[in-house]
């Protein structure tokens, strides 16, 4: 019918010389597409793009770092030598954060303002803070204030690693604001895929994580412990069953990014022998949910084999877990030398990712029972190191870009840098203490990110970020 | 609208005026030359006179007969009423005008009466081609004694003497005297006069032009040419054709893709190839899904069946193609195909048959075993390790165990020498057990006749191809007819059909964990591929690749053996495509034609691809079913006016034009196969909905063009067109843009006709715009089907996903403000014949540039998108086109002619959209194609060494070059020239020629040996690997020359200078080459018995038997495959070779013959 409404037009036209109307219609109208669509079809796909921000490529990068994983071959064998250029995390900036997970987020926000359907905005906000968290804990200044507007601001400038932190808090509480609002009219529901709408458990979230980024901030405030703790007394997440998880499905197309990775690339990600030897040193129960020999190299993922706990397509993940809260806990406790509550806490912090990833009562209680306490240990440094070390192990594919900013707040685990490092863009060759920005940013904000670049002082790997100094 | 107005009005003007002069013209006739009458007759009546110039001449007639209205043959009798002159038609509206014969037997001449009257016989033939030539005219010499050959060229003439001279003569042809010399039977030959050849060509809406009158560069393809090379794709088929023309096919795999440019890329997002237009229609040429991964697709023109093409041109510049709007703004193919003739059926006959082989390939080391650097040693590490790397021990090192039950090897694992069985370990050709030799069957037939009413074409075609890939293949099969009619003397209907069907299996390739290049090329020297067997044998066992158990067998998990990827990961592509058009005209005035042609160009293109459970990118299995469906109606109803006055003649065409392009691909994707081998989506558990884009167009457009003709030596052409296309915001949808061009042929006045230095010359200078719309659907923000993604090396999860749906906006932003894109051309040139025109020579000056681009520009991803399409920057091209011809022999037996071509073109960046950087066209981790200021075209930018402000590289403290942190630009895909030499020798009738294609410069990106290095598969990696001690030309950071040395592998340290760039691709800046090349493109050889020991066949007119080769030799310093490559093909983003296939060298036999 189409083809015979254009022959007929074509033969009408064709016999009138001069045109007197030059409409035309909906021709260029992509019927394939919608012009607005209503926020529950937006907010699965932020939560997604959120959940898989932290285990793509970001992740694999940053858990090659933090020597979680090794490269075996292709693109993971350069990142052992940390061969990390402006390219590398492009994709990641471009489609995973800013024009990605964070577009999203900005529209959610919007419209649920503009709709007047806060619990929206709330969740919105939450997921927008987490996202922001990676970009400034990848590159320290990025643009925040003045992003998202379109033809409003083709070139937004770089915020200062101290205001972005400033905005993450203030989302948190924004959001906090926001979900203790009255409900609007649409509430989510099933388009919420973390929590099936409720809302006491975004709240509990959103302590956790404003208390995971005051932490970030050990070396430069040093109220952070207090401030963490007293945001968490008013109730946050409180088991595993409750932690803000995203339900990754069975299948490819909804697969935990970790194992899709080991599936579609073979043999190319392995656990890194330090981390390996980490859990042989304490004979850790979790070595054989989280790794086995296959053919020669030490594999995360083995096709067909359901035993490693992160080589599941379902394998949830966790925007932060019960035990990294409970992690948090203990060392604010320890910082503010209140040692029992620090135990307790580690305790519990390192039963709950036993328990996440399926290790037996028996196992957890020899586990624990064989762990020296904190208080015979020698010092606070060494107390803080187990800590951060065991908080480490629990953090292995479900936390690596919080491991990495543990590392480089607290320096530990004690990390020894790749023997082969490459100084192109580190020249003291140790372990990476930020990533070079996008060469797309480069390419289309160039004076922006030049004044960031140069007012964090260069554009090498081994620049120590704003928060870590 | 305001445009349209003043060019309606302006055109207006013209017609009046042109109107006003005819009459004063016809008045002034008095007593005017028979010659002048017979011109108008001719063209006025559109009939062909034939007579002999003397003739004519001297008699003067009255021209108010041309006034009578009466039809061709009416008037040619009123004007030879009063003269001893009549004439004969000849058929095909043909007539020769000659002596009378009652007056020649009325004054019999004197000696015919004393001697008795000799018959003679003959043929006569045109010395370029051989075919028989009518209508000459045959004069016995000194006397009025005459005849004209028939359609078939045959002639009888009775004579008056055994000794008699014959003065032989016909337009377009010298004049040549034969004596009889007591001969019967006169076989004669006559040649081209190029002072008064007018070669035809086909200018825009399918016209046919002379192309002296043209102020612009078009240039004719010989297609017999064409054909004897039996090139399968029409666009490859341009190679070293045309000067001006730059074509890269992508690969030699069967149906390839080709990508072709004239005079440059002016677009910086958008197409940049020609349009390709089949009598008067235009068709698609899109090719659909050419990226890094995938299979080398076809672009649609490969559709086109060659033995059905007529006459093909190429259209350059703006002046050439502004009748074609916006869509003929990269220049046109114009395609005429063949037509009937009027007379009984002739058939034509071919059949050829033809072989082609891998002409060259990447060099691989055979020295050193499957394993890698580890705890300070080569270790060996077999298959059952899927080790990827070749950087193990010496293979001299090692020997079999014997182990039967080893399932990787059948002479068992290897093991260091001593502790096996003593039988050495070896390095296989993978080469040799690979590739094989691919075959060409090609059989077509035509059939074409008519009467003066109705005249037919028919013709069916097959074609099958497979490669050297064993299992891919291409097929062609069309059908064609076209008929032409006249209804009265005044209605002509044409209809034109044709039915294609394509497509072929074709074999994986480029960044492709299954393809077979990458197994081919990745594969380590210790793994044998074919199990003991080669090429098909080895395809078509199954132990080969797989075990009992449906694992694969190979020397890695991550790629695929390349006998599995042929086996288990069939693509398959199927077009069903029909293309014609009706075509009307009709007479109104002698003067005043009105036409109208609606056209049809219709496709469907279902594609079939599958991973079986156990390939290596796809380890679950996948069923990919795509269709893409294609529709183009193209109406043009114009007037064509042409009128000749004394000294001015003019021919105009003002028209309408509607152009409606729909197009949409769908795509359903089935993961996780249950039954292994089954590829149907039904046997899938995942069914996901992956493409649903849809692309539609609309585009009217209003025309004229006027060609003023002043007394043959003038040539003025004026046209302008406007158009509206619906993919514009609806406010800047109209846009106008004018063309002129002007010829002048100094032959006259300055005498130099009949001169033997310098018989024929013309300068010719055009200016002219076009103008281009915006690709659809980009002045509107869009909510799409969401994906999940942002990590290039793992793909993305698309929703529906997690029990619901979900929605994303598009990245790319919206522009309601776009206004249409502008090319400028100027062009200077002209058309020289030297000695006796012997000696041609066409030279053509260009310059363009493109403003106003309609460009994808990239923006910030902060700002919530990453592309917005602007209206900005400036891409100038300019460049010269040179066709040198000799005729250096040509005697009645023997003629040998010499072509040279030469183009360069200069292309550069003006100006970049906005204040960005550059322009990304493509990119993969360590290498793109990006436009950047002062840059030309396309320039390649990667990963690189660090360099200081001096140019040094700069060293590391251990001795290794230290790496920018930036990609920049490396390489400049654009050559500097390119050249063609033609030679073809014609020695009594066989003929030879041979094509030379001559490339100097263009970079190309040699992204598998990279990979092949990182491997430590390639040569060089097996070569370079016992370097040591090795001192980089370069400074320290702190600019002191570099005195470190290093070793380029040392298994102590776990160093390898092929891995240090951290990419497998390696250092892009390490891998770009130089693509230059010297090909013989295109041999062939034949010998026609129809001319030769057949001449006097009654049945067969032509029997020609002729070899061809393409590609047989090729000379180049690159060091992969055939460097007339692209993985990108046909797109903006050209130079790039990673694991594409490789190109071929064919060669055959091929057999035709017309019988009449």
């Amino acid at each position: 019918m189409k083809n015979l409404k254009a022959i007929s037009r074509g033969l009408l036209i064709g016999f009138l010389i001069v045109i007197s109307s030059c409409d035309f219609g909906d021709t260029n109208v992509d019927p394939s597409r919608l012009d607005d669509v209503p926020v529950s079809q937006l907010l699965p796909v932020a939560q997604a793009q959120t959940a898989r921000n932290l285990g793509s490529i970001g992740a694999r990068i940053s858990g090659v770092v933090v020597q979680h994983f090794e490269g075996i071959s292709a693109q993971p064998l350069a990142y052992n030598s940390y061969i990390l250029d402006e390219n590398s995390l492009d994709d990641y900036w471009r489609g995973g954060l800013y024009a990605g997970a964070m577009k999203d987020c900005a529209i959610l926000i919007e419209k649920g303002k503009s709709q007047d359907i806060p619990y929206y905005v709330g969740i919105g906000k939450v997921l927008m803070a987490i996202n922001l968290n990676i970009a400034t804990t990848f590159w320290g200044d990025v643009p925040y204030a003045e992003a998202f507007q379109a033809q409003g601001n083709l070139k937004p400038t770089y915020d200062g690693q101290e205001a972005i932190y400033g905005s993450i808090q203030a989302l948190l509480d924004e959001a906090l604001d926001a979900f203790n609002a009255d409900p609007g009219e649409v509430n989510p529901g099933a388009d919420d895929l973390i929590f099936g709408g409720q809302r006491s458990r975004w709240i509990a979230t959103a302590r956790a994580l404003k208390a995971r980024y005051y932490m970030h901030l050990s070396k430069r405030d040093p109220d952070a412990s207090g401030k963490a703790l007293e945001i968490l007394k008013n109730g946050t997440i409180s088991a595993n069953s409750n932690q803000p998880s995203f339900p990754f499905g069975p299948i490819e197309n909804e697969a935990n990014p970790i194992a899709f990775f080991g599936l579609a690339r073979p043999n190319q990600l392995g656990m890194n022998p330090f981390f390996l030897e980490l859990l042989n040193a304490s004979n850790d129960p979790r070595k054989a949910l989280f790794t086995k020999v296959d053919r020669g190299t030490q594999a995360i993922y083995v096709k067909g084999d359901n035993s490693l706990y992160w080589g599941r397509f379902e394998s949830p993940m966790p925007l932060i877990s019960f035990s990294e809260l409970l992690f948090i806990r203990a060392e604010a406790n320890l910082r503010l030398n209140i040692l029992t509550l620090a135990q307790t806490n580690l305790d519990n912090a390192i039963r709950a990712n036993m328990e996440q990833v399926g290790v037996s009562e028996a196992h957890i209680t020899t586990y624990l029972t064989n762990l020296p306490e904190l208080s015979t240990l020698t010092d606070q440094e060494a107390r803080l190191k187990m800590i951060i070390e065991e908080k480490y192990k629990s953090m292995f594919c479900q936390g690596t870009l919080e491991a990495w900013v543990d590392y480089r707040r607290t320096g530990y685990p004690e990390l020894t840098p790749a023997p082969d490092a490459s100084e192109s863009f580190n020249p003291s060759k140790i372990v990476p203490q930020r990533y070079l920005y996008p060469i797309s940013e480069r390419n289309t904000n160039r004076e922006n990110m030049t004044t960031a670049m140069e007012q964090q002082g260069g554009h090498l790997l081994d620049q120590t970020l704003w928060a870590f100094q | 609208m305001k445009h349209l107005y003043l060019f309606i009005l302006l055109f207006g003007l013209c017609l009046t005026d042109a109107l006003a002069y005819q009459s004063l013209v016809l008045n002034n006739y008095q007593d005017t030359e028979l010659v002048e009458v017979l011109q108008a007759i001719q063209e006025e009546a559109g009939i062909n006179l034939v007579y002999e110039p003397s003739l004519v001449s001297g008699i003067h007639v009255d021209p108010s007969i041309l006034k009578s209205g009466k039809n061709g043959k009416a008037l040619l009798k009123d004007a030879l009423k009063s003269t001893d002159l009549e004439f004969r038609e000849l058929g095909d509206n043909t007539y020769a005008i000659i002596k009378s014969r009652k007056e020649a037997s009325t004054n019999p001449s004197p000696i015919r009466i004393s001697k008795p009257d000799v018959i003679v016989k003959g043929i006569v033939i045109s010395s370029e081609d051989d075919e028989p030539i009518p209508g000459v005219t045959i004069l016995e010499k000194g006397t009025s004694n005459g005849t004209v050959t028939d359609i078939d060229g045959n002639f009888s003439l009775e004579v008056s003497s055994a000794e008699a001279m014959l003065v032989v003569s016909s337009i377009g042809f010298k004049t040549r005297e034969v004596a009889v010399d007591n001969a019967t039977t006169i076989n004669i030959e006559l040649v081209p006069d190029v002072q008064e050849l007018g070669e035809v060509v086909v200018t825009a809406l399918g016209l046919e032009s002379d192309r002296r009158e043209l102020g612009y560069s078009v240039q004719n393809i010989d297609t017999e040419d064409l054909l004897k090379s039996r090139e399968t794709n029409i666009s490859s088929a341009l190679s070293a054709k045309v000067p001006g023309v730059q074509v890269i096919t992508s690969s030699g795999s069967p149906g390839a893709s080709a990508s072709v440019k004239i005079r440059g890329n002016r677009s910086m997002s958008q197409d940049n190839e020609p349009l390709y237009v089949i009598d008067g229609v235009p068709i698609n040429n899109l090719t659909a899904g050419n990226g890094i991964v995938g299979v080398d697709v076809s672009n649609r023109a490969i559709d086109i069946n060659p033995n059905d093409i007529e006459k093909i041109t190429v259209l350059k510049g703006p002046s050439a193609t502004v009748l074609y709007g916006s869509r003929g703004a990269n220049g046109a193919i114009m395609i005429n195909t063949k037509r009937g003739k009027v007379g009984k059926p002739v058939v034509t006959f071919s059949s050829a048959y033809g072989l082609n082989e891998v002409n060259q390939l990447p060099a691989r080391q055979n020295k050193y075993a499957q394993g890698r650097y580890q705890a300070g040693q080569s270790v060996y590490r077999g298959p059952e390790t899927g080790e990827t790397q070749s950087y193990g021990p010496p293979i001299s090192e090692l020997e079999f165990d014997g182990d039967e039950n080893y399932p990787y090897d059948q002479n068992g694992r290897l093991v260091p020498v001593g502790t096996g069985n003593g039988m050495p370990a070896r390095a296989y050709d993978l080469y040799d057990a690979f590739w094989v030799k691919g075959h060409t069957y090609d059989n077509n037939i035509s059939v074409n006749g008519g009467t003066e009413t109705a005249r037919y074409y028919f013709s069916t075609g097959h074609l099958f191809q497979t490669g050297v890939v064993p299992g891919a293949d291409f097929e062609r099969i069309s059908i064609k007819s076209n008929i032409d009619a006249n209804l009265t003397s005044k209605l002509k209907v044409g209809i034109s059909a044709t039915y294609i069907h394509s497509g072929g299996n074709r074999a994986l390739r480029g960044s492709n964990l299954s393809g077979v290049t990458t197994g081919v090329f990745r594969t380590t020297p210790t793994f044998d591929i074919g199990n003991g067997k080669r090429g098909f044998a080895a395809s078509d066992d199954p132990a080969t690749y797989s075990y009992g158990n449906g694992l694969q067998r190979n020397f890695t998990d991550n790629y695929d053996n390349p006998f599995w990827s042929i086996n288990k990961n069939p693509y398959e592509d199927h077009v069903n495509r029909v293309m014609g058009n009706v075509n009307l005209s009709y007479k109104i005035f002698d003067w005043l034609t009105a036409s109208y042609k609606l056209g049809l160009d219709q496709y469907t293109d279902r594609r079939e691809q599958a991973w079986d459970i156990n390939s290596s990118s796809e380890p679950l299995g996948k069923v990919i079913q795509s269709t893409i469906f294609s529709n183009v109606i193209n109406s043009d109803f114009l007037f064509l006016i042409s009128h000749d006055f004394k000294d001015i003649g003019i021919n105009a065409t003002v028209g309408q034009n509607y152009y409606n392009q729909n197009q949409f691909s769908r795509a359903s994707e089935g993961s996780i196969m249950a039954v292994p081998g089954f590829y149907h989506i039904s046997n899938t558990s995942q069914i996901a909905s992956t493409a649903n884009q849809i692309s539609s167009m609309e585009f009217y457009g209003v025309f004229a063009d006027v060609r003023i003709n002043y007394r043959d030596m003038l040539f003025l052409t004026l046209s302008g067109r406007n158009d509206w296309a619906s993919s514009l915001p609806s406010g800047n949808n109209s846009f106008f843009y004018p063309s002129t061009s002007i010829a002048f042929d100094f032959t006259d006045v300055l005498g130099l006709s009949g001169s033997n230095v310098m018989p024929y010359g013309k300068l010719r200078a055009s200016y002219g715009m076009v103008g281009k719309e915006a690709p659809p659907f980009v002045t509107f923000n869009y909510y799409g089907s969401a994906t999940i993604d942002g990590d290039g090396l793992l793909g993305s999860n698309n929703f529906p996903a997690f029990g619901v749906n979900g929605f994303e906006r598009s990245s790319l932003l919206g522009n309601n403000e776009l206004v249409n894109e502008l090319t400028t051309t100027i062009e200077f040139g002209g058309d020289f014949k030297f000695i006796d025109g012997r000696v041609g020579l066409d030279l053509t000056l260009y310059k363009s540039y493109t403003d106003e681009q309609i460009t994808s520009a990239d923006i910030s991803a902060t700002t919530g998108f990453t592309a917005i399409y602007v209206n900005a920057g400036r891409i100038e091209n300019k460049g010269i086109e040179v066709m040198l011809s000799t005729s250096l022999v040509r005697t009645n037996n023997i003629s040998w002619d010499f072509d040279i071509g030469f183009y360069k073109n200069e292309n550069i960046v003006v100006k970049l959209p906005a204040d960005l950087e550059s322009v990304p066209l493509a990119s993969f981790t360590a290498i793109s194609s990006v436009l950047r200021e002062g840059e030309p075209f396309g320039v390649l930018s990667g990963t690189r060494y660090l360099r200081n402000e001096l140019g040094q590289m700069v060293i590391g403290s251990d001795g290794w070059p230290l790496f920018s942190d930036t990609q920049d630009i490396i390489g400049d895909p654009n050559p500097d020239w390119l050249g063609s030499i033609r030679n073809s020798l014609d020695v009594y009738n066989v003929q030879f020629s041979f094509l030379w294609d001559i490339r100097k410069g263009g970079d190309v990106w040699n992204g598998t040996k990279g990979f092949m290095d990182y491997l430590g598969t390639s040569k060089e990696s097996g070569d370079l690997r016992e370097v040591t001690g090795y001192v980089f030309d370069g400074v320290t950071t702190e600019g002191q020359p570099n005195t470190v040395p290093v070793d380029f592998a040392n298994p102590e340290k776990g160093i390898i200078k092929w891995r240090r760039a951290g990419s497998n691709l390696g250092l892009a800046e390490d891998n770009i080459e130089d693509a230059s090349w010297v090909r013989l493109r295109e041999v062939t050889l034949g010998y026609n018995f129809g001319s030769g020991p057949l001449k006097n066949n009654k049945v067969l007119q032509t029997l020609e038997l002729s070899a061809y080769g393409r590609n047989l030799l090729l000379f180049t310093q690159y060091k992969g495959v055939d460097p007339e490559t692209n993985l990108r093909g046909p797109s903006n983003a050209q130079g790039w070779d990673y694991f594409n296939l490789p190109g071929s060298r064919s060669y055959g036999i091929s057999l035709k013959a017309v019988l009449k």
